[in-house]
């Protein structure tokens, strides 16, 4: 490390891993540097325009200059592994300041204590690399709090057999304006004898500083917000690290490698607009690019002390990467078939469904009768883009293009008389040793670069659970009258929710990270995006992101001073 | 590799995954522009937009410009060259069916063969894949705000009681005006640069 570096810190990513870290470090007086790959996109840059937002590649880099490669089983049961350039997958989320905070919808739901547990509370599953966590819920509960606080969550609490133990009685906001469908889903689930909770909503319901209330725009999920109520690490955190005075954010600084000596990080050397080579120094280094990248930049890092990248003289960079997910279904509802102010408000844009079921967060195994790890239902509407809307009735279910006046009859209708009630699972996604990141040895980036390579595989326990879930679900949807109820329960994993790849432990020989989230083998490495999670609870990863980005933010302060 | 990538897309497509389609496009903001593509090639295309997306129950190609928003597709250079080939080796292979079949050119033909052809394209291995992008085109021509001089006087949104969200976009930040955003590399420093 040089002995007077510009820096206290240098952060490589500015989302929900970084924000906390460059907030907290800027406000207790430490030099913060953040080197961002993306472009900085401004609130006022923000619209409804679906051309922008998901048709074409502006959040997220150009394929063929920044492709990835999945790697999947393919039907006769081999691992096949293909450009996402080659066939259009893409698995990018926001590059931008702020990642992909700006655009996510912002469900938000905390851990339960036995998610940090997994595997000395259920035990051990065959092919599957379960580890419990090295901390405590009760060790992250403060900083969930300080996410609802700082970050900002609405909701309503309600007791539930499920329910995590809280340090303070409710949300700081009130939870935000609902679709009568809501009702209706509540209704249905207490006929089945099961209950519903409010959804928590990384949204704020009432200003907050310089922030505005959410206006109920009915487009929320992948579209930036213009009112900044969207609690993305942009508005919530680096405004306020900025006015501090302490805080340098470099936009479209693509950072490539980490130089390093046997013991610490040295410097972060990045490409800037220009294709130059950029170094910069500081005393500690974190990193926070998102798992997959976050683990490519890692496997990149190579040197005489880390051949086989930085941090991971172990093996263990980039292995048992994880997902949130399991399964999508939904059911369609129909005005013409509802009483005309029941219609009128079934219709209503804007408002949210904000419906979730955690009955199911713990169930019984049939064939065992133990009990095993469940998961999470949440409910919403289908987005309102329209062209995405109207593409996704292209095909019909026999798999033919439908065309001319037929189009036009169903898609008229479909916009005009039909509302999609949708449901998504989130069940624990099994680590295996066939989910991982590595490097492509062919494909490169336009920089001459690896890209990563993402094995994608699941453990069929994962579909198990999604199944068991689904059923109920769609129990639901009927029970409210749905129409055409679906479900596709698969273990085709989300892009925009994925963690491990450098997972913390207290075994230096099993895991990259110590319960800090400093690299075993380095003395001054971090990462706090999702990489260090060794499971990922049966809930979306953000606001467990945020706040252990807090907690690692609060050893910081420490190890500094 | 152009054919893995097009029978992948159109799976997608078939099982309603595909929410984001990297492609092409740009929007030229003047009203008039230079077509791309040859008069034999447009008239392909109006023809098959005819076929795909008739002016009877909804409104048509004329009232969408859809063959303005093709045109900006073919020419955004900010877009893959393998899409935009593939885009255009469909007229150029419909044309070779016409060819083949009547020994003209398809704008020689009248309509009864033109819908003919278009049958005998639906039949080839490349042909539903890319009718189906042409159908993409077609929705974002309807669909899209009119800031991009498509969907005129709101026809597609009107048609179909589409609400579009607020704040619209305005002439400063839509594609690909937005990826300005790309170029800036200048350090912030504090809240007041921004």
């Amino acid at each position: 490390m040089p002995k007077n570096p510009k820096y206290d810190v240098c952060v490589i990513g500015s989302g929900a891993g970084a924000g906390p870290v460059i907030y907290e470090l800027s406000k207790a007086g430490f030099k913060v540097v953040v080197l961002e790959k993306g472009p900085w996109f401004r609130t006022a840059d923000f619209s409804k325009d679906e051309m922008v937002a998901t048709r074409r590649s502006v959040y997220t880099p150009n394929l063929k200059d920044e492709p990835q490669v999945i790697e999947e089983l393919n039907e006769k049961g081999e691992w096949e592994a293909k450009s996402t350039y080659e066939t259009g997958r893409d698995f990018w989320n926001g590059n931008c300041v702020g990642g992909s905070s700006n655009f996510m919808s912002g469900y938000f739901s905390r851990l339960k204590p036995s998610d940090f547990k997994l595997l000395s509370t259920y035990g051990k599953i065959e092919g599957a690399n379960i580890a419990d966590w090295p901390i405590t819920y009760e060790d992250l509960e403060p900083y969930y709090e300080k996410v609802e606080r700082i970050v900002g969550v609405s909701g309503k609490v309600v007791k539930h057999k499920f329910l995590e133990p809280r340090s303070t009685p409710d949300f700081p906001y009130p939870p935000l304006e609902e679709n009568i469908v809501s009702s209706w889903i509540d209704q249905a689930a207490s006929k089945l004898n099961i209950q519903t909770i409010p959804l928590p909503r990384a949204i704020l319901s009432k200003p907050k500083g310089d922030r505005n209330a959410c206006y109920y725009s009915n487009y929320c999920g992948s579209y930036g917000c213009s009112s900044d109520a969207k609690s993305s690490a942009r508005v919530a955190l680096l405004h306020d690290a900025l006015r501090t005075g302490n805080c340098t954010i470099i936009p479209n600084a693509k950072v490539f490698n980490l130089q390093s000596d046997s013991k610490q990080v040295t410097g972060a050397q990045y490409y800037d607009t220009n294709g130059n080579i950029i170094t910069v120094d500081a005393k500690i280094f974190v990193v926070a690019a998102q798992a997959v990248e976050t683990s490519r930049l890692l496997l990149m890092s190579k040197n005489k002390h880390f051949p086989n990248g930085l941090a991971n003289n172990n093996g263990q960079v980039g292995k048992n990467l994880i997902f949130s997910g399991g399964g999508v279904g939904g059911g369609d509802f129909l005005y013409d078939k509802l009483a005309p102010d029941l219609a009128k408000e079934l219709a209503k844009p804007g408002v949210f469904v904000n419906r979730s079921i955690q009955d199911f967060y713990e169930i019984t195994d049939k064939k065992t009768g133990k009990k095993i790890k469940g998961g999470t239902v949440d409910f919403l509407f289908e987005h309102a883009n329209p062209v995405s809307k109207a593409i996704r009735q292209k095909w019909d279910d026999d798999g033919n293009l439908r065309y001319g006046n037929r189009l036009q009859k169903h898609l008229h209708h479909y916009f005009t008389n039909v509302r999609k009630l949708k449901f998504e699972i989130f069940v624990d996604w099994l680590p295996t040793d066939n989910c991982f990141v590595s490097l492509d040895d062919k494909v490169k980036d336009k920089w001459g670069d690896p890209v990563a390579k993402i094995r994608v595989g699941y453990h069929p326990h994962d579909l198990k659970v999604a199944e068991y879930i689904s059923d109920k679900s769609k129990k639901i949807l009927a029970e409210m009258g749905g129409e055409n109820i679906y479900a596709g329960i698969s273990g085709a994993p989300p892009n925009n929710l994925q963690a491990g790849g450098c997972r913390f432990g207290i075994d230096p020989k099993t895991s990259v990270l110590d319960k800090n989230c400093k690299a075993h083998e380095l003395e001054n490495l971090y990462i706090t995006d999702g990489s260090f999670m060794p499971t990922g609870g049966s809930v979306t990863y953000t606001w467990t992101i945020y706040a252990n980005s807090f907690r690692v933010a609060s050893h910081l302060i420490d190890v500094i001073k | 590799m152009i054919r893995s990538r097009r029978n992948f897309i159109k799976g997608l497509c078939a099982t309603g995954i595909l929410i984001q389609t990297p492609m092409f496009t740009a929007c030229k903001n003047e009203q008039t522009y230079t077509p791309i593509l040859s008069f034999n090639h447009q008239e392909i295309a109006k023809s098959f937009f005819g076929i795909l997306f008739p002016d009877k129950l909804a409104p048509g190609y004329e009232k969408i410009n859809a063959l303005f928003h093709l045109n900006a597709a073919l020419t955004d250079p900010l877009a893959d060259p393998d899409e935009i080939e593939y885009l255009k080796n469909g007229f150029k292979w419909t044309n070779e069916t016409a060819q083949e079949t009547y020994k003209k050119d398809f704008f020689q033909l009248n309509t009864d063969r033109r819908m003919h052809i278009y049958n005998n394209v639906w039949q080839t291995s490349w042909g539903e894949s890319w009718l189906s992008r042409l159908l993409t085109i077609i929705f974002e021509a309807l669909l899209i705000d009119p800031i991009y001089k498509v969907n005129l006087n709101e026809a597609g949104w009107k048609w179909l009681h589409h609400l579009p969200g607020l704040p619209r976009p305005n002439e400063h930040i839509i594609y690909p005006l937005i990826l300005e955003r790309k170029k800036e590399s200048k350090p912030i420093t504090h809240i007041n640069q921004l």
